[in-house]
């Protein structure tokens, strides 16, 4: 990061720090309750119910969850009202564990919902349907089982990279594990269809720049403007950030700080224990909530420093048990708090990261965000 | 104002016990009656002001020992749905009662109303907890669903917690319950106000055939022509075919026809058919009646439930007795079979997935002996019947030794072992080398998983001696994440283990690795011969690294996995490549089915580490133990062995007939329940006992001791039948001695072995010469095993003898009922004050307020109201006590705003009282016009003067206070005149007060 930038960020920092949790004077505070300002959901199959809900992303009007019963679903982000949803067209093999909401403009026309079916290896494309619907269309879905290119085991999470007019997707990242533990970059052609580009990353531990390799990373984001992919790899309890490209920036913590065991880290300050779901924050640094610790914590991506954390185990008010997921919408922070069944709305830091307005890199190709039929 | 019960409710508040305030209020009365003469010196305000206050205040007082409370009245309502899902009610029209109560909860406007869902089967299962979001109707696992408890869901639905709502039941059911009572329920729900609305499921079968029973003797002989009869009741003349099945294989009836049934033509009622059958064979022999309606369209003709077209009875045929031999290989066997065919017992030797399975194929034998068999050769539901095939159905049991046998063939917590004469735990004082056996639990993502999960982790840990170890490693939501549930220990009496188990979580763990490494870590510090670990799992998550792995095969540490339903190939490689690796097995369990055999593979599992029970060594001769025994008639010594497998005495009246190694039972008998059983630790082949089987006593050892554990022959002259007649069956027991005459006093024991698992004893009484007999409560539907052993005073002594009969209930009542019963719902309704709705939800106002007992909260606020009465008390007593100036308050007030001010203000009113003083004195005098220039001089009234007017009384006290001297001189001075003009007035006021006595 260059001195520019640096300076407006601290200040950016300083601000929001105290806005988390009450134990943000010091990154290794010990962890404390969620200060919720609201929950949404219970346990249950009725619409705005959550039968172990792993998966959450938010656009400009509302937050999206998938549950293990196989259900999308569309909710009001102030009441917990299901909006729309629908199932999974197949789900006996098992549900998905990511999501990913392309809302380019903060329009409805221009919305696109990209599921990671990770056992049914392949990548679905929906267009949503109207409120109080289940309706929705499924325009487009490409991926099949296998080790090779283009093909998947597992897939956890799809990244979208904005066309330059910020209304199309030049570029999808889909990340996978299952022993082929990479993150594939597939661009769309002139047909519309995506076409593998390349992958990077392979199953280990390894920290070397030159030899990438994940252990399940189980979610992606991109800073367009910064040029970079973050990717939380979970089962090394790390942070990665990527260029675009695929060349490693950084870990985060760095190498080094794993024991041999991977349970442990030689500084507990910077420890990470599956973290799963990620969200960027308009200051670049990432909000992530972390599986294995029942917290949220918000990392500096540059400095690798955890700058806030907040939440414990439990049942109580402001504790998750195993939450798979966290976002942002609208100045609320949103922890998916899947082992109770519920959402926790907590005050944000900072907003969300906005594809739309930040500079688009540009793409050989880009794909309209909602095209009307066609198989991509 | 409302009063309710004993308490009296006025507004928000409630007065608990409203008697103190009628005390209160009388108490009120008399005080103010009393009050009018001491306080006739206040002045009329101040008077009435005194009343009231003290009023108020004894009115607070005892309204605080009324005990008030605020009320606060709930809004909502709470729609407690109590569905009906058993089979009696067809499928079509629980949807369509889900379909309902999603229609009327969409109708509801109120968002604050919540709904809450029961299904009731055999037992009630809350399928939805009340709640406000809750807008479709969920039914999950409903439980067995051959039986209706709607009691059972009304009490339920009672329990359940609903804050701040009013409660109301739905009801949808068909109204045909088959246990307990839903009138005491309804009754239930009426003392706590809540009414139940019934929505009845109304259906009538009109074309219906159903198989009343099967009618066999309950005894019968070998050869015997005995007359079957089936009785078929029918709605309409219906056509079809009939068959009987003698233990699952079709009799033909058709007379040596392609068709083994036989043609029927049903008329409307009770149709009945005999069919002569042979008795074909010793022992229990089990029937079928099967009615096949005939198919059109694909479609059953005249009838609509097919599940009620099966009935079964169970004759037990009297013959020679049999012995089974249950061996996995003819060389473990081949020697103890041929010594018992010489000896005139008939045997039949089957390996082990061939064995029995029911009880009733069980006691077709007099006899079983379980050569070398470990336990995973036999389900769990097989180790039951063998347990209750010798507690109650008196058979016998021997289990012979050998490397997979007893306690190191995973017996040991099993139901077998209670059956057995010797504990198969190594006895404390042994010093075996220990297993350690750690077990790693994930996800099971899989209807019942984590049911059959802990399932398969107390299956292993039972299969355990109290001194190996056994830990638990599980992945769980705390911040360790991956942490032991159960810290690697000995099992000791297994409580707290077992205790760990039922709490666990089955976490969704990420990664093998950390979990995999915990359970090195702990075993490989502790102190065991045998070091395993089991991971069950559905594979997903990220494998170890090859580097821990290998630090396994170097501790000599071996992996077992088991993969439940594991995601796609690469995860059943990854789970395989593990276990593979260290030396260990893979099991893949992909079916439901499968599912049942998990216990079966962690017991084979478990049984890894306990190789160390198995003593091997110097062949010795073990020594006879105990008194002079049957199964040792003659037998002065025995033959050395070689090795056998370490278990302890067992307590009570197991008798241990051959001790080994530091005084090991060797050989053990006793009697358990009706049968006997017998355990000889070392086997019967060359592998242990080679010397026994040259030895010339091994046909008369072998010969008594099955002879000893056989159940006694049954006599033809005891015979057993059996009747089912409502909720109750009764035995009957007809018994003559060998010349014919009936026998008398005899002494029965008796148990019965219901198809439930279950099982229990029952008294038999003799009810005339003869004659006995006994009754059975409630036997579940099927083949209920009546086990009977007697003794009777004959004339050579005692008559000993045993005898088995069956109790058959073909399906379950669910089944029997062709019509909803209505007139129960109406009932219901009318106890609870509920409503009967119909399945038009626009119709039915489920959330209506109506006939609801809204809920109240109530706060006590009796502190207030004290407070109160304190704060009444104040003003009472100042009211008569303290003189309020309020004009000199509102000075000092002044003062205390504006001290300058005040000052001022002060001098001015000093002046101005002493020049009103002046003025009425000069009036007094003549009315002369006072001079202002001389109202600040001082009044001194003149001696002699009479006043005209009363004289103002100097001992009222002024305002104007008497002005520091500047000068130390003149205060004396002042003083003196203070004090002289003061006597003068006093004077003047008494010559005054004298002239007007005058």
């Amino acid at each position: 990061m260059n001195r520019g930038c640096a300076v407006p960020l601290m200040l950016c920092l300083a601000v929001a720090a105290p806005q988390l949790s009450g134990c943000s004077d010091s990154a290794d505070a010990k962890a404390s309750v969620i200060p919720v300002r609201r929950t949404i959901g219970e346990v249950g199959i009725s619409p705005g119910q959550f039968a172990f809900p792993r998966c959450l992303d938010s656009d400009h009007r509302s937050l999206w969850v998938i549950d293990k019963a196989a259900r999308v679903q569309r909710l009001n982000a102030d009441t917990g009202r299901a909006l729309s949803g629908w199932r999974m067209p197949e789900f006996a093999a098992g549900k998905p564990t990511g999501l990913c909401v392309f809302d380019p403009t903060g329009r409805d026309e221009d919305e696109i919902v990209l599921i990671p079916d990770t056992h049914y290896h392949r990548v679905l494309i929906y267009k949503p349907g109207a409120d109080g619907t289940s309706e929705n269309r499924e325009i487009g879905s490409f991926g099949a089982y296998g080790t090779g290119p283009g093909q998947f085991i597992y897939l956890t999470d799809v990244a979208v990279l904005p066309s330059a007019d910020g209304r199309g997707i030049a570029r999808l990242y889909v990340s996978e594990y299952g022993g082929n533990d990479r993150i594939s970059i597939f661009e769309p052609d002139a047909a519309g269809e995506f076409r593998f580009v390349r992958a990077f990353g392979a199953f280990g531990d390894s920290s070397d720049a030159k030899t990438i390799q994940f252990s399940r990373p189980q979610s992606m984001e991109i800073d367009v403007g910064r040029q970079r992919l973050v990717v939380t790899d979970a089962c090394n309890h790390r942070i990665g950030v990527f260029t675009l490209d695929g060349e490693l920036i950084r870990w985060i913590p760095g190498a080094g700080s794993l024991t041999a065991d991977k349970t442990e880290l030689h500084d507990h300050s910077e420890l990470f224990r599956y973290p799963y779901g990620l969200v960027l924050l308009q200051d670049g640094s990432a909000l992530i909530s972390e599986q294995g610790a029942a917290r949220v914590t918000r990392v500096d991506l540059d400095s690798g420093k955890v700058l806030e954390r907040a939440g414990k185990p439990g049942r109580g008010e402001g504790e998750l048990i195993t939450p798979w997921g966290v976002t942002v919408h609208d100045g609320d922070a949103f922890a998916l708090d899947s082992g109770n069944n519920r959402v926790l709305c907590f005050p944000a830091p900072l907003g969300r990261l906005s594809l739309a307005k930040q500079d688009r890199a540009a793409a050989p190709h880009s794909r309209r965000a909602a095209p009307s039929g066609g198989q991509p | 104002m409302t009063l309710v019960l004993s308490a009296l409710v006025v507004g928000p508040v409630q007065f608990d016990s409203p008697v103190w305030l009628a005390i209160g209020a009388g108490l009120a009365g008399v005080s103010v009656l009393m009050a009018r003469r001491s306080i006739a010196g206040l002045g009329p305000v101040a008077r009435w002001v005194s009343l009231g206050a003290r009023s108020l205040l004894l009115m607070l007082l005892f309204a605080t020992l009324a005990e008030p409370q605020l009320r606060r009245v709930g809004k909502d309502v709470a729609i407690l749905n109590v569905l009906d899902a058993s089979q009696s009610v067809p499928a079509d029209l629980q949807a369509r009662v889900d379909r309902f109560l999603e229609r009327s909860r969409e109708l509801d406007p109120r968002d604050d109303d919540r709904m809450g869902t029961i299904t009731v089967g055999r037992t009630a299962i809350v399928q939805q907890l009340p709640t406000k979001s809750t807008k479709l109707v969920e039914r999950q696992n409903v439980g067995s669903a051959d039986a209706t408890n709607l009691a059972s869901g009304v009490r339920m639905a009672l329990a359940l917690p609903v804050d701040d709502a009013a409660r109301r039941i739905v009801l949808a059911t068909d109204g045909n319950e088959t246990e307990d009572s839903l009138i005491l329920a309804a009754e239930a729900a009426k003392a706590a106000g809540v009414p139940i609305d019934v929505l009845p499921l109304r259906f009538r079968y009109d074309s219906e055939v159903l198989v009343d029973r099967l009618v066999a003797p309950a005894t019968a002989r070998q050869g015997e022509t005995m007359s079957l009869r089936a009785v078929i009741q029918s709605t309409k003349a219906v056509s079809g075919k009939l068959v009987i099945t003698l233990n699952g294989q079709p009799i033909d009836l058709s007379g040596g026809g392609a068709m083994l049934g036989m043609d029927v033509e049903l008329k409307p009622g009770s149709n009945v058919f005999t069919v002569p059958v042979i008795a074909p064979r010793h022992g229990a022999q089990e029937f079928r009646a099967i009615f096949e309606p005939r198919m059109a369209n694909g479609r059953p003709e005249g009838d609509t439930v097919l599940e009620n077209n099966v009935a079964s009875a169970v004759t037990f045929v009297s013959g020679e007795g049999r012995v089974l031999v249950i061996s996995s290989s003819d060389k473990e066997s081949a020697e103890l079979v041929s010594v018992l065919n010489k000896a005139g017992i008939r045997t039949e030797e089957v390996a082990p997935e061939f064995a029995p399975r029911t009880l009733t194929e069980w006691s077709a034998f007099d006899a079983v002996v379980l050569v070398n068999q470990p336990s995973f050769n036999f389900s769990q539901a097989q180790q039951e019947e063998i347990k209750r095939y010798v507690q109650d159905s008196g058979g016998g049991l021997v289990m012979t030794g050998g490397p997979d046998s007893l306690g190191a063939g995973g017996w040991i917590g099993s139901p077998v072992e209670d059956a057995l004469p010797v504990r198969l735990d190594p006895p404390q004082k042994r010093q075996l080398p220990k297993g350690a056996l750690v077990i790693i639990t994930h996800s099971v993502e899989m209807p019942n998983g984590v049911y059959f999960g802990k399932q398969t982790a107390m299956a292993a840990v039972a299969a355990m001696s109290r001194l190996d170890l056994a830990g638990i490693i599980e992945y769980n939501y705390n911040l360790s994440g991956t942490d032991w549930a159960y810290p690697l220990r000995e099992v000791g009496d297994g409580s707290g283990i077992k205790r760990a188990i039922n709490n666990l979580v089955f976490g969704d763990m990420p990664d093998f690795t950390p979990v995999v490494r915990l359970a090195y870590q702990g075993l490989v510090k502790a102190n065991a011969g045998q070091k395993h670990v089991i991971i069950i799992s559905d594979g997903d998550p990220q494998p170890p690294p090859t580097s821990l792995l290998q630090e396994y095969v170097n501790a000599k540490i071996t992996i077992s996995t088991v993969g439940v339903f594991p995601h796609s190939g690469m995860d059943t490689r990854k789970m395989s490549d593990m276990a593979k690796f260290t030396g260990g097995r893979h099991y893949d369990v992909n079916t439901q089915q499968a599912l049942a055999t998990l216990p079966q593979i962690f017991t084979k599992e478990a049984q890894t580490v306990k190789r160390p029970l198995i003593w091997e060594g110097e062949p010795f001769s073990p020594a006879i133990a105990g008194g002079v025994l049957d199964t040792l008639r003659g037998v002065k010594a025995v033959p050395p062995i070689h090795g056998y497998v370490v278990a302890a005495d067992r307590e009570g009246l197991s008798q241990v007939t051959l001790r080994g190694k530091e005084n090991d039972a060797i050989g053990a008998q006793w009697q358990f329940g009706l049968g006997r059983s017998i355990v000889f630790a070392s086997d019967v082949s060359s592998r242990w006992a080679g010397d026994w089987l040259s030895w010339s006593g091994f046909k008369g050892f072998w010969e008594q001791q099955i002879r000893w554990a056989m159940r006694p022959s049954s006599s033809p002259n005891v015979r057993v039948t059996t009747e089912v007649q409502g909720a109750q069956a009764r035995i009957f027991v007809d018994a003559l001695d060998t010349k014919g005459e009936r026998l008398n006093f005899a002494a029965f024991r008796g148990r019965i072995a219901m198809p439930d698992g279950t099982s229990q004893s029952v008294e038999i009484r003799q009810v005339g010469p003869g004659r006995y007999e006994g009754v059975v409560k409630n036997p579940p539907p099927g083949t209920s095993i009546v086990g009977l052993v007697y003794s009777a005073p004959g004339e050579n002594g005692m008559i000993e003898g045993s005898v088995q009969a069956a109790i058959n209930r073909p399906f379950a009542d669910e089944f029997r009922v062709l019509e909803d019963n209505f007139a129960l719902l109406e009932q219901v309704r009318s106890i609870t004050g509920g409503r009967l709705l119909t399945e038009d939800p626009t119709k039915n106002d489920l959330w209506s307020r109506d006939g609801l007992k809204m809920p109240v909260a109530l706060r006590p606020i009796w502190s207030w109201l004290a407070l109160a009465a304190a704060a009444v008390f104040l003003v009472d007593v100042g009211v008569r006590r303290v003189r309020v100036d309020l004009l000199a308050m509102a000075r000092s007030l002044q003062r205390f705003i504006s001290p300058h001010k005040a000052k001022e203000s002060q001098q001015i009113d000093r002046l101005q009282a002493a020049r009103e003083l002046a003025r009425q004195a000069m009036a007094s005098r003549g009315d002369q016009p006072v001079d202002p220039q001389s109202a600040g001089v001082k009044f001194e009234a003149e001696a002699g003067a009479k006043p005209a007017a009363p004289i103002i009384d100097a001992t009222r006290p002024t305002d104007a206070k008497p002005q520091p001297s500047a000068e130390p001189g003149k205060d004396a001075s002042g003083k003196k005149d203070a004090t002289e003009g003061m006597s003068a007035l006093l004077k003047a006021k008494k010559r005054a007060r004298d002239e007007m006595n005058e």
